[in-house]
């Protein structure tokens, strides 16, 4: 299984490491990982896995504020 | 009772700082297989819905226009080189929407709601850019004129509120300074502006906008803007923009005059998406449903019951005719839609008489309903005498002997002619065309020359404002002319005569 993970930049090593630790807990230690950096999340991460995003970015949090305030 | 101490605000801070928990948004991904001249191809994007707003990376938006059974056609909304194949795009679950609201008016916006004029943007709520028409319980008949302070047009081609008046012509015919002056004598009344430009150059866009502002017209008007350079998914989306942004105000009471400038760009705009999304070519290389494109937009425009607001939207769309061929495909459909046309012919525009309206070829299919009562008195015939004078016209060229009466005729249609003759943003009060009107049909200006025609009618305006002010101010206030008001303006026209000679 492949999982791309997106983070902020690449100051983030510990952070990714622990997203990929814990990905391998759930999916197995046969899981390939492809790191993304994108400054437009702000913070947090997101990650594909099979054709759904998980996205705990700020960004996404922004965007959901955003919705909320349109109404 | 709050601690808005330091260590009070620190303690709160963090007590909401331990209460946090990190939750996850879900969404569906696809990826791009294909992409180039605007458009992407996607494919495992199984929920996207038609219209919907699908994010590419790099934070470029797209539309979602092609929904096939194992792929996508988007569009893309900004720049296209920031997309590339096999890139992740998620669908954003919401359609193409646009900021609406009080605080638009004066402003100049993108088809999505971005300012371009360099200030920030305070929406009051979002309306989607493609809505329904209202229906028609909904609606009421039209019997409201919109002055457009053109004399031509609001004595022989009258507009109501609600109504839709396909403004059509060859390039550089004054298209679109009709729309302008329609929307410069907008400024007393309660009339809110909405101008969309599709395909223009951003100079000319400019130079618009800086008309609109120096005439004092920018307040009461919105500027929807799709420049030449934008992609073909902004000019597309638009007049559909504009629209939405007119319907609020409606939905609001108000009455709102939309013009779309020009929809045979719009038409190319939509024709080279649909060519680059695979969609077969019909007529002319137009997509099969290049008809309901325009149509479903200009149902848009309505005249609203007291129930429903009472509103109105007035559509003013454009369309440039290549060599005056209005049979093409894209103006016969217009034509078609819409409640009437205002024709502008090359060769009336260069022999000098401007606005260039074609009288014979122009119509309002409402009629006189949208007339206000004075200028019902006073036009009359108009249209008849023009077009019998345009006929005798002919044939006087070749010089021949003509009786008294088609003599007569002649000097009257030149009269009347050189009357409807006028300048770039210098629209006409009601109370002003009114007295031109009478004072024609009480044949004030038989005996003055054609040449001094306009010094005449300047300064028995100057004499009425000066002498008649509140006769002015009445008629101009209720649109009406009474048999008194009629007598006096009369009386006021031989006084002046009289003076005007001396």
């Amino acid at each position: 299984m492949k999982i791309i993970i997106t983070v902020p930049d690449n100051s983030y090593e510990d952070f990714y490491d622990d997203i990929c630790s814990g990905f391998k807990k759930k999916y197995g230690n046969d899981t390939e990982f492809l790191k993304r950096t994108s400054n437009s999340l702000i913070g947090g991460f997101s990650a594909e896995v099979n054709g759904t995003v998980y996205d705990t970015s700020v960004r996404a949090k922004l965007n959901e504020i955003k919705k909320a305030i349109k109404g | 009772m709050y601690n808005y101490m330091p260590e009070g605000i620190s303690a709160f801070l963090k007590k909401r700082l331990d209460e946090h928990t990190v939750s996850t948004i879900k969404y569906d991904y696809g990826t791009v297989t294909k992409t180039g001249d605007g458009v992407a191809r996607i494919s495992n994007l199984p929920k996207c819905k038609y219209g919907e707003l699908l994010r590419f990376e790099n934070d470029v938006y797209g539309m979602a226009l092609d929904l096939e059974e194992d792929r996508i056609g988007a569009v893309i909304l900004d720049t296209s080189d920031t997309v590339y194949e096999n890139s992740t795009v998620i669908g954003t679950g919401e359609v193409a929407e646009t900021p609406v609201g009080n605080s638009l008016l004066g402003r100049v916006i993108d088809p999505i709601g971005r300012p371009l004029d360099g200030r920030f943007l305070i929406p009051e709520e979002y309306y989607p850019c493609e809505r329904h028409a209202p229906k028609i319980i909904e609606r009421r008949p039209i019997d409201t004129p919109l002055q457009t302070g053109i004399l031509a047009i609001d004595s022989m081609i009258p507009i109501g509120r609600g109504q839709r008046e396909l403004i059509i012509g060859d390039r550089q015919t004054g298209k679109t300074s009709i729309a302008i002056d329609t929307i410069l004598n907008q400024k007393n009344s309660d009339v809110i502006c909405v101008y969309c430009c599709i395909g223009q150059k951003a100079s000319s866009i400019s130079g618009l906008v800086e008309t609109l502002r120096d005439k004092g017209a920018l307040p009461y008007t919105v500027v929807v803007a799709a420049t030449a350079s934008d992609s073909p998914a902004m000019q597309y989306l638009a007049p559909f923009t504009a629209a939405s942004i007119s319907e609020w105000f409606m939905e609001k009471g108000k009455d709102v005059l939309v013009v779309y400038d020009d929809l045979s760009k719009h038409a190319v705009a939509y024709r080279t998406m649909s060519l680059l999304l695979m969609r077969p070519p019909g007529r002319e290389a137009y997509p099969g449903d290049i008809f309901y494109l325009h149509s479903r937009l200009l149902e848009r425009s309505a005249c609203m019951s007291e129930a429903c607001a009472g509103g109105s939207v007035t559509a003013l769309p454009i369309i440039e005719t290549m060599a005056g061929n209005i049979s093409a495909y894209i103006p016969t459909n217009v034509i078609s839609i819409t409640d009437g046309q205002i024709y502008l012919e090359e060769e009336l525009f260069h022999s000098g008489i401007r606005p260039a309206v074609n009288t014979g070829l122009s119509v309002s299919r409402v009629g006189r309903a949208a007339q206000c009562g004075a200028m019902k008195r006073v036009s009359g015939t108009l249209r008849i005498e023009l077009s019998k004078f345009r006929e005798m016209a002919v044939f006087a060229r070749f010089g021949s002997d003509v009786d008294s009466s088609t003599a007569k005729l002649l000097k009257k249609g030149q009269i009347l002619t050189e009357l409807f003759k006028q300048k770039k943003a210098s629209p006409f009060t009601v109370f002003e065309e009114t007295v031109i009107l009478l004072a024609y049909k009480c044949d004030v200006f038989d005996d003055i020359e054609i040449k001094r025609l306009n010094d005449f009618t300047q300064k028995l305006f100057a004499f009425l404002k000066k002498s008649y002010s509140v006769l002015a101010s009445s008629i101009n206030q209720s649109g009406d002319l009474s048999d008194d008001d009629e007598a006096e303006l009369k009386k006021a026209f031989s006084i002046f005569k009289g003076s005007y000679h001396e």
